[in-house]
């Protein structure tokens, strides 16, 4: 008897965890692609290269928020890539959320290729605000966000959507528009 | 006849011609010395500019890891003929970018190494930091040939022999290094490229190719994460940001108006200064019996190599004089340390004042021997400027500046005490 209610238990957790709805789960450094592990640079390098309006952070001290929104594919690689840096005199720190309404307060944004369908929702919540939307989603750059990662012949480009940037108050460094491709609102 | 018996007006005539004439060539040993002793200042100057140029318009090609916008920077040393090899490095030191573009990977070092611009036999290059926002993101190399420069110094050379000995220079002669050529533009001078001081490990083993090198590639290019690097080296110069597009200013190497200011400066000088000097030294040799005096000296002071500031100097001479004439040889020696010692052994000709009075002056100009590292010799010009006060009729103490003039030159001051028969 207690046998087979331990039994069902068992059972009963294991089907629990199964269909529980995971939290933002990091994918362990072995799982994540190598192409994952370039883009968190690049998403640190950004940094150096975009200037924020002074309006962007409470205080001088305040950290520079990079926040990746929905699944995370680059594991532990962002937070030891920013790990102990800081940039422009701001510390780094790194925000995980699949809630769009904590998305306010980034500097910078990843947006998942899972969050495509939201688009329009994530970009109208940021409106006017000073946030760097990145992603590799398809047409990212197109609808409106300002930098996607293209991989052309296993490289990682850059797709920069310049109006979106000023929209968003941001000023793009000319340095980081060399190696990049200017896109417009509608053509990607 | 002797010069003695000789009418006032030939005597004259002499002794105007043999001042002119020395004149003439202590002048343009002084023009020549202080072009030698500044140019390779100016060299480095000029590269180290150009370098922060690049680097700083190289910053985004390596933080988002695109070689190709990193050659698209470097081709911009195309204005700079001088420049034969620039190689671009990452964060890790691995090899980014090359230029030319079909530069040989093996023909620049496979990993950056000090920071810095040092010469070698023939050529100058080093290392430039490639900083954003205080954040080293990677390294630049560069090589230029001397050719131009020491072009321009065969061409002083030539003016000051009587003519524009100048040669018609061929395409190619100063050309970029192709793939597979090892050696600089300049191969005439017949140096080794890859001799470089501290890049003697220039390595056949490259580990990478400059091109091909993707950042999702596999795993040879692992994300090169930046590293912190202390304090910012790197300063951008105001034109940084406009772009490596622009068009670097041509540099004119070559002409008579290159000759700079000091140069005219020095030149007058030393006609109004040792005119004089010359001419009553030959009026008192020409007047009463030649004396002959000799003399050991030695010294200690301080030193200059490839334009720089060394630690110590060390001169030894053994000299002699009849009538105005000075013969001397010398070993003269510039150090910095045990490992960077310039030294030269040389004979040397020239004219000194009369040994009748306790301020005993001379000059004088030779051919020697001179290594900059060990094995590494080479003929040189060595010329010495001695100025004593002869306190006895047997010792002496002044000063001794000398001189060692070629590829490698330097040059010292010391204080220094003579002894012999001085008088």
């Amino acid at each position: 008897m207690g046998a087979s209610r331990l039994r069902i238990v068992s059972w009963a957790v294991a089907l629990a965890t199964a269909t529980a709805p995971a939290p933002a789960q990091t994918p362990t450094q072995a799982s994540v692609a190598p192409e994952y592990q370039v883009k968190a640079v690049f998403l640190f390098n950004f940094a150096q290269f975009v200037e924020w309006p002074p309006s962007a952070f409470p205080d001088s001290a305040a950290p520079l928020v990079i926040c990746v929104l929905g699944e995370d594919p680059f594991g532990p690689y962002l937070d030891e890539t920013v790990r102990g840096e800081r940039v422009q005199g701001h510390p780094l720190a790194v925000q995980r959320t699949r809630h769009v309404e904590e998305i306010r307060n980034c500097h910078i944004l990843f947006v998942g290729r899972q969050e495509q369908e939201r688009l329009e929702e994530i970009l109208d919540t940021l409106k006017g605000r000073p946030a760097l939307t990145v992603s590799d989603a398809e047409g990212f750059a197109r609808r409106g966000g300002i930098i996607r990662f293209v991989t052309d012949r296993n490289r990682i480009r850059l797709r920069i959507n310049l109006e979106a940037a000023r929209d968003a108050n941001l000023r793009l460094s000319s340095k980081l528009l060399r190696p990049a491709q200017i896109v417009r609102t509608g053509e990607d | 006849m002797s010069l003695r018996d000789a009418p006032i007006r030939r005597k004259l005539m002499r002794i105007m011609l043999l001042t002119s004439g020395l004149v003439l060539l202590l002048t343009c040993a002084a023009f020549l010395s202080y072009e030698l002793l500044t140019f390779r200042q100016t060299a480095v100057r000029e590269l180290s500019t150009v370098g922060r140029l690049i680097a700083a318009n190289s910053t985004a090609s390596l933080a988002f890891q695109n070689p190709d916008d990193a050659r698209e920077v470097m081709a911009a040393l195309k204005a700079e003929p001088n420049i034969v090899a620039a190689a671009l490095y990452d964060a890790d030191g691995r090899l980014f970018a090359v230029y030319p573009e079909d530069l040989a990977a093996e023909v620049v070092p496979a990993v950056p190494q000090r920071d810095g611009f040092r010469f070698a036999a023939a050529h100058l290059a080093g290392y430039e930091p490639v900083v954003e926002d205080g954040r080293r993101l990677g390294t630049l190399y560069l090589r230029a040939g001397m050719g131009a420069k020491y072009d321009r110094l065969q061409l002083y050379a030539g003016i000051a022999a009587g003519g524009d000995r100048r040669l018609p220079r061929g395409p190619g002669r100063r050309g970029p290094l192709r793939r597979g050529d090892h050696r600089p533009g300049h191969a005439v001078r017949g140096r080794a490229a890859c001799r470089a001081r501290g890049e003697g490990d220039v390595s056949h083993h490259a580990r990478h190719h400059a091109h091909g090198m993707g950042p999702a590639d596999g795993r040879r290019r692992g994300p090169s994460r930046p590293r912190g690097s202390g304090p910012q080296q790197a300063t951008e110069t105001a034109g940084a940001q406009r772009g490596a597009g622009r068009v670097l200013p041509a540099r004119s190497s070559q002409g008579v108006a290159m000759i700079s200011s000091p140069c005219r400066w020095i030149t007058l000088v030393g006609l109004l200064l040792s005119s004089p000097a010359v001419a009553a030294a030959q009026v008192e040799a020409s007047a009463a019996p030649p004396r002959t005096t000799v003399w050991i000296g030695g010294g200690y002071g301080r030193g200059w190599a490839q334009g720089l500031r060394t630690e110590e100097a060390f001169s030894l001479n053994v000299s002699g004089q009849r009538g105005s004439v000075m013969l001397s040889t010398r070993v003269a020696a510039v150090s910095e340390s045990v490992d960077e010692t310039n030294w030269d052994i040389g004979l040397l000709g020239g004219i000194a004042s009369s040994p009748r009075y306790p301020v005993h002056g001379g000059a004088a100009i030779g051919l020697g021997y001179a290594e900059s590292e060990p094995g590494e010799g080479a003929v040189t010009v060595p010329a010495e400027v001695q100025f004593f006060w002869r306190f006895s009729r047997f010792a002496g103490g002044g000063l001794y500046a000398f001189a060692s003039l070629n590829t490698n030159t330097f040059a010292g001051a010391t204080l220094a005490l003579q002894m012999g028969r001085l008088r």
